[in-house]
């Protein structure tokens, strides 16, 4: 994706997120728009950074636990059972 | 908290006092090997001690603990519990670890019921605590947090069943609600751009035919994060 095309697509996203209520925060509270984008712009530079993360789309546990990694609640020390790389994600 | 019988004077946040032992900190601040069991007995006994559990650390630091050569962890909730605090709550932090994305509708719901049986069955707690920053988009998410944390017995399908009826008036729209529920749930683990637009779909051809606006919130963040799933990785 070239330059003028991601700006394009972030446009776009403004244009759709502005008239939303709960987005007022993010698209309006600058009442000038180029700054107000210029700040959105930002915000949404960060989601996506968010989304790409080990915590987010990165990450190998990404919603229920594998319990094979911790099969029994215990007040003592214990070390966690990682899966080998080659088991794949957890479910 | 008075009024469902809690006479704490205050919380403690235990959280995860023994994950921040790294060897940098142990290295600048040897006395943080102890902290833990140091603490404890400092601590006045009319107090509510609350931590997240093992299994929230192995979702939300899972990476970050076997950079740090994997060491052995206690579960903090249990260690609270022994000690003689009461009440114990275990602190479902899973549910939006602080990152700006995490504004977007999660429900989070094969998670919760997994936490909850969890801080029921294993750790046997007095209560449950439930937390996230930004709660307009995410009325689905705090719907299913509220309903296993009174009853952890209850299924995916059920509790879907019971938010799409609060979200949609038509019978025919829950059916069709239920479905992008599900979807956006499913995104959650495969982050597959599919997922997520299909859910969007879903979600927003309902607008015009329901007065919920928590609907109508969920489908805009829902709509937002579609672009967001979409977007090429900053440079």
């Amino acid at each position: 994706m070239t330059d003028a095309q991601k700006t394009a697509m972030k446009w776009q996203l403004y244009q759709t997120v502005k008239p939303m209520y709960i987005f007022q925060g993010p698209t309006a509270d600058i009442v000038w728009q180029p700054e107000a984008i210029r700040f959105f712009s930002a915000r949404v530079d960060m989601m996506v950074e968010d989304f790409k993360s080990p915590f987010i789309a990165g990450s190998r546990y990404p919603e229920v636990v594998d319990r094979r990694i911790y099969p029994r609640a215990t007040s003592q020390p214990f070390t966690l059972q990682w899966p080998k790389e080659s088991e794949g994600k957890t479910p | 908290m008075r009024d469902l019988g809690n006479d704490a004077e205050f919380v403690f946040w235990n959280w995860y006092m023994d994950l921040w032992t790294t060897p940098k900190i142990l290295k600048k601040y040897p006395m943080y090997k102890t902290l833990q069991d140091d603490v404890i007995p400092l601590l006045p006994k009319n107090i509510t001690w609350l931590d997240s559990s093992i299994l929230t650390l192995i979702q939300t630091f899972g990476d970050g603990v076997r950079a740090q050569g994997n060491p052995p962890y206690r579960e903090g909730v249990l260690v609270g519990k022994e000690a003689g605090f009461r009440p114990v709550i275990d602190f479902f932090w899973y549910m939006n670890p602080e990152l700006s994305v995490n504004m977007f509708p999660h429900p989070f719901i094969r998670r919760a019921i997994q936490e909850a049986q969890y801080a029921r069955d294993e750790l046997g707690v007095d209560g449950v605590g439930g937390y996230r920053l930004a709660p307009p988009c995410r009325f689905i998410d705090d719907y299913v947090y509220f309903r296993v944390a009174s009853d952890p017995s209850l299924t995916q399908e059920q509790i879907v069943n019971e938010v799409a009826g609060l979200l949609a008036e038509k019978p025919e729209n829950q059916s069709r609600l239920k479905e992008a529920i599900n979807t956006l749930e499913q995104f959650w683990t495969s982050h597959k751009l599919e997922d997520i637009e299909k859910a969007e779909k879903m979600f927003r051809e309902l607008l015009p035919e329901e007065k919920s606006k928590n609907l109508q919130y969920v489908s805009n963040g829902v709509t937002f994060l579609t672009y967001i799933v979409r977007w090429p990785s900053p440079e």
